[in-house]
């Protein structure tokens, strides 16, 4: 234990090193371990599917083939992250829960850690429980982060997702809805009647389930050396997790134009319409909580308080992952920039700006957002996104700029940005460079950027996207 | 790659997401809606939204439930309403006053047509404003020689909050224009068939002059029906009436000793005195489903129904000298379509055209067919586009000649014999040439044309939408990849200026996928 704990404080000393008011080195995740998952995923789903008996096999067969492919797919296109500090912090709480409680199997188990920036963790069914790097920039200490984990082992141990997938077969092969098909009038009308029935139970039996899971959850966590009472803190914390942790308004003006004025404000303005005298409220359907990522927090807390006896919410808990917070918060913007969700990483590019102003790894970030922005647009693989129903409203006006930015004010743009915050002796402002040249169409400029990269950082954290940039493959 | 497309997708299937994993083929098959029509809402020409008119079920053995979606130039949503109507009604056309959207339906049932005029105002509700029935199937198809973009619509709102509605009523052999209040009440009507008996004719909105409306008729004394393409004896007039009671003032004959005249465009002049005509012209006694034009015309048409100010321009003589050396002959400059004429802010007119050609099968296979049924020895091939500059004076100062895949289309059986311009008049009825519109901003100081193109890359030959822009003289180019092919179609529509509607449907998915793109100038 003690060779662990001592390790693991080296760890979080050289990972505080990779973050800093300078620059930031992205995580380069351990591909070995995506092959023994791969083979392990695919040996449970086909021993899942020997067993398969039944009328309803070839439903059953296509749920967990899809199930299958959904990890898959996303270990395929390295959408998982191995051998870093937090798959390490996930693996040592894992190893705690599983030791403390011996009726929790670890057989088939798998923690896998997305690149994905949402708070949030799932339980698949099949021993594989993925969480999502987003859970980082929000969660303060160990303790939260156990509850977490035991309440997706309680939804493991309990079944519930295969529970779901059997309810939900047997809502698919409901004669009433087959005889439906049959019908010629109102047939529709009818389907929807069965359904919102039926999506009011599964409502009903989701919410069971997770008061099931959070109870189930919380024993599991009393068992082990945390903090019990950080349970409903992780909670409240959820049900907050939607605010980004920005600047309540970001200042664009401040970020783009050190020295001269180059970002224009009417890129941020709501496009005019002349039908916007109608524009519909939004949220007419669905209530507030319900549009949240994680609906139903408070009524949960309100459970396990009453269930188990915990008083209030907990603001004097340990916050010892600030460091892994800190690493999460630059992580994400790499990770939606390799899950080419540009806009995202661009708007938590400035949202992370306000913080660190002179980090180079995010100016670089941002004039590479940007980048990619106009390789879509030129190409037409970016259309315009209605922005009246996002509602963090810093997303929608970064939303609104890039709906609002012609293509050659987004070059300009671009290259006023660096030439005001360039600096040729540094690997990050080296390919901004490059980039630029790029965005303006200077093959020349560009491949001589492109070979004086190479000679100074043949293993520098861009060798990959300035290859396939140079190349004109089409990495975007 | 992996698109980074958001759009919005009109529920063809119904996701309930009860786990991470849902199986579709019942819940779809179900939940699924057809789509009826759709189309761009219009205000003043400028594209303001788009509506969706889709199928959701059948009720009872005539009626059906529909859904009608309106969409901003955003795609943010103004309007989602069901409304029930008999199974075979459309959504014929919708356009934006300033205060209020209108839809115009019809709908038809074995006895009779019914023409609805809804509105969706500041109150946002959905209201019946207008009913008019006609015996037995109107035919809302527009006459084959008014293929202008700004005389297709039957539903011109006014300055003063009514709406003129164009009404066609077949069995009655009879035309009917109607002025609506704001209120919804109908003010007048007018019958042709209580004035005059002419066959498949068909009315564009042309302007008003001082209480006077003038309106373009188009029509042909055959016994053909609206929608078929043997039309004989075509021809237009501008028919004048008072605006105040619908009274049918006079009929002014387009033809003079020389010419008759193809109208295309209309505009107000400065002061509003006058109504400025563009189009083709022909010599006298040739034929508009038959004969080449002879080129473009202009001129001024006052109170009194008087046609002065005419210029021409012998297109088949004078676009000659700015054609590329190796296409330099007569034959090809006769062989230009003109789909489009317009003004610009600087007094310059501007004309599209596209040329055409009939040859013999070549053995390829037909990129556009006009029917399933058997077809001819005979090609038709779209060529290439033309932007054709042309000064205050009326002389042509600059053609821009736009190089473009020659698009073949497969000419029916029994049509192999008809001329060319016959099948060219034909075919723009039926959509099938490559130009797709022109857009052109509100205070005419620039354009943007949209087209379709092939282009062969390694080999393989890919479909694009492309545009031209044109702006303080100078032309940029844009293109999108439509990604056609036998799983995907597309249909593209004009937005807010300097964006299009581009609509995509799967048939392998079932799935729509509407979205706004801009175009990169």
């Amino acid at each position: 234990m003690k060779k662990v704990v001592l390790l693991i404080y080296l760890k979080l000393s050289f990972g505080f090193a990779q973050v800093s008011n300078n620059s930031y080195l992205p995580i380069q995740s351990k591909s070995e371990e995506k092959t023994s998952v791969s083979t392990a995923i695919y040996r449970q789903t086909e021993k899942d599917l020997t067993t398969l008996v039944g009328k309803n096999r070839s439903d059953y067969k296509e749920i967990y083939k899809e199930r299958a492919d959904y990890v898959l797919k996303d270990l395929h296109e390295n959408r998982f992250i191995f051998g870093s500090l937090f798959n390490i912090k996930l693996q040592y709480i894992v190893d705690e829960i599983l030791l403390k409680n011996k009726n929790i199997s670890s057989n088939n188990l798998r923690i896998l850690l997305s690149r994905s920036s949402l708070p949030n963790a799932v339980c698949l069914g099949e021993g594989t429980i993925i969480v999502n790097l987003g859970l980082f920039r929000h969660i303060e200490n160990d303790s939260q982060l156990a509850f977490i984990l035991c309440h997706e082992l309680a939804h493991l141990k309990l079944n519930h997702v295969n529970n779901s997938i059997d309810e939900q077969i047997k809502m698919n092969n409901d004669e009433e809805l087959k005889n439906l098909s049959k019908q010629k009038y109102n047939v529709r009308s009818k389907a929807f009647a069965i359904f919102k029935e039926s999506l009011y139970n599964w409502g009903k039996h989701s919410r069971n389930h997770e008061k099931e899971a959070d109870s189930l959850g919380f024993v599991l966590l009393k068992n082990t050396i945390y903090d019990v009472s950080e349970s409903v803190k992780s909670l409240d914390i959820l049900d907050k997790s939607d605010d980004d942790n920005y600047a309540k308004e970001f200042d664009f003006d401040k970020i783009f134009n050190s020295q001269t004025k180059i970002f224009n404000n009417n890129w941020l303005n709501e496009p005019t319409s002349s039908l916007s005298i109608f524009t519909k409220e939004s949220e007419k359907i669905l209530d507030e909580d319900s549009l949240k990522t994680h609906p139903d927090c408070k009524n949960r807390i309100e459970f396990l308080k009453g269930r188990f006896g915990i008083s209030e919410v907990n603001n004097k808990g340990v916050k010892n992952l600030e460091t892994l917070k800190a690493i999460a918060d630059f992580e994400v913007i790499e990770s939606d920039y390799l899950e080419e969700k540009y806009i995202r990483s661009l708007y938590r590019t400035i949202g992370l700006l306000h913080k660190y102003p002179q980090n180079t790894f995010l100016k670089t970030a941002l004039i590479r957002n940007l980048s990619a922005i106009h390789y879509l647009q030129k190409n037409h693989l970016l259309s315009k996104i209605p922005t009246n129903n996002i509602r963090d409203n810093n997303l929608k006006r970064t939303y609104r700029f890039i709906n609002n930015i012609s293509l050659s004010e987004l070059v300009n743009l671009s290259s006023g940005y660096f030439e005001s915050i360039q600096n040729s002796t540094n690997e990050d402002s080296l390919y901004a460079h490059f980039l630029i040249n790029s965005m303006k169409e200077n093959e020349i400029q560009k491949q001589e950027l492109y070979t004086n990269y190479l000679n100074k950082y043949p293993s520098g954290k861009y060798i990959n996207d300035l290859k396939q940039q140079s190349t004109n493959e089409k990495k975007h | 790659m992996k698109k980074n497309i958001k759009s919005f997708t009109l529920i063809l299937l119904v996701l309930f997401g009860f786990t991470a994993f849902s199986q579709k083929s019942t819940v779809e098959k179900l939940l699924s809606v057809s789509i009826q029509s759709q189309g761009p809402i219009k205000q003043n020409n400028q594209a303001v939204g788009y509506y969706l008119f889709y199928n959701l079920e059948r009720i009872d053995k005539q009626n059906s439930r529909f859904g009608l979606k309106v969409l901003d130039n955003q795609l943010e949503e103004i309007l989602d309403e069901k409304m029930t109507f008999s199974e075979w009604t459309q959504l014929i056309e919708s356009s934006f006053d300033g205060n209020s959207i209108l839809f115009k339906f019809i709908e038809p049932n074995s006895k009779n047509t019914s023409f609805k005029l809804y509105a969706f105002g500041k109150g946002k509700k959905l209201k019946l404003i207008n009913e008019s029935n006609a015996k037995g199937y109107a035919d809302v198809r527009m006459n084959l020689f008014n293929w202008s973009d700004g005389f297709k619509n039957t539903i011109v709102p006014q300055n003063d909050g009514g709406v003129l509605d164009f009404v066609s009523r077949n069995s009655e052999k009879d035309f009917e224009l109607r002025k609506i209040n704001a209120e919804g009440e109908q003010k007048w009507e007018f019958k042709s068939s209580q004035q005059y008996k002419y066959e498949n004719e068909r009315f564009g909105y042309l302007g008003i002059i001082e209480n006077q409306l003038f309106c373009l008729s188009t029509y042909s004394h055959d016994n053909y029906t609206i929608g078929s393409v043997l039309h004989n004896n075509a021809n237009q007039e501008v028919k004048i009436f008072d605006y105040e009671n619908g009274k049918y003032l006079k009929t002014i004959t387009l033809k003079d000793e020389l010419y008759r005249y193809q109208v295309l465009t209309a505009e107000a002049n400065e002061d509003k005195s006058k109504i400025v005509l563009s189009g083709l012209y022909y010599a006298k006694n040739d034929a508009f489903e038959n004969d080449y034009p002879t080129g473009i015309f202009n001129a001024d048409i006052d109170k009194e129904g008087v046609l002065s100010s005419k210029k021409y321009i012998n297109t088949q003589e004078n676009i000659n000298g700015f054609l590329p050396e190796e296409i330099k002959n007569t034959a090809f400059a006769k062989r230009i379509f003109f789909h489009n004429i317009f003004q610009m802010q600087d007094g310059k007119y501007i004309a599209i055209g596209e040329s055409y050609k009939k040859s013999l099968n070549g053995g390829k296979t037909a990129l556009r067919i006009l029917t399933n049924s058997q077809i001819s020895t005979m090609d038709f091939f779209t060529e290439d586009l033309f932007i054709v500059e042309i000064g205050k004076d009326f002389k042509i100062s600059n053609v821009k000649f736009i190089d473009k895949f020659k698009t073949k289309i497969a000419v029916p059986a029994g049509m192999g014999s008809y001329r060319d311009a016959q099948l060219g008049t034909i075919f723009k009825y039926y959509n099938l040439f490559d130009y797709k519109f022109t857009q052109l901003n509100e205070d005419k100081s620039k354009f943007i044309v949209v087209y379709h193109d092939i282009v062969k890359e390694n080999g393989e030959e890919s479909s694009y939408l492309k545009a031209i822009s044109y702006e303080k003289g100078k032309f940029n180019f844009d293109k999108i990849d439509t990604k056609l092919d036998k799983k995907n179609s597309f249909m593209v529509s004009p937005a807010q200026y300097g964006n299009i509607f581009l609509n995509t449907y799967n048939t392998d998915e079932k799935r729509m996928n509407l979205r706004v793109e801009r175009l990169n100038f």
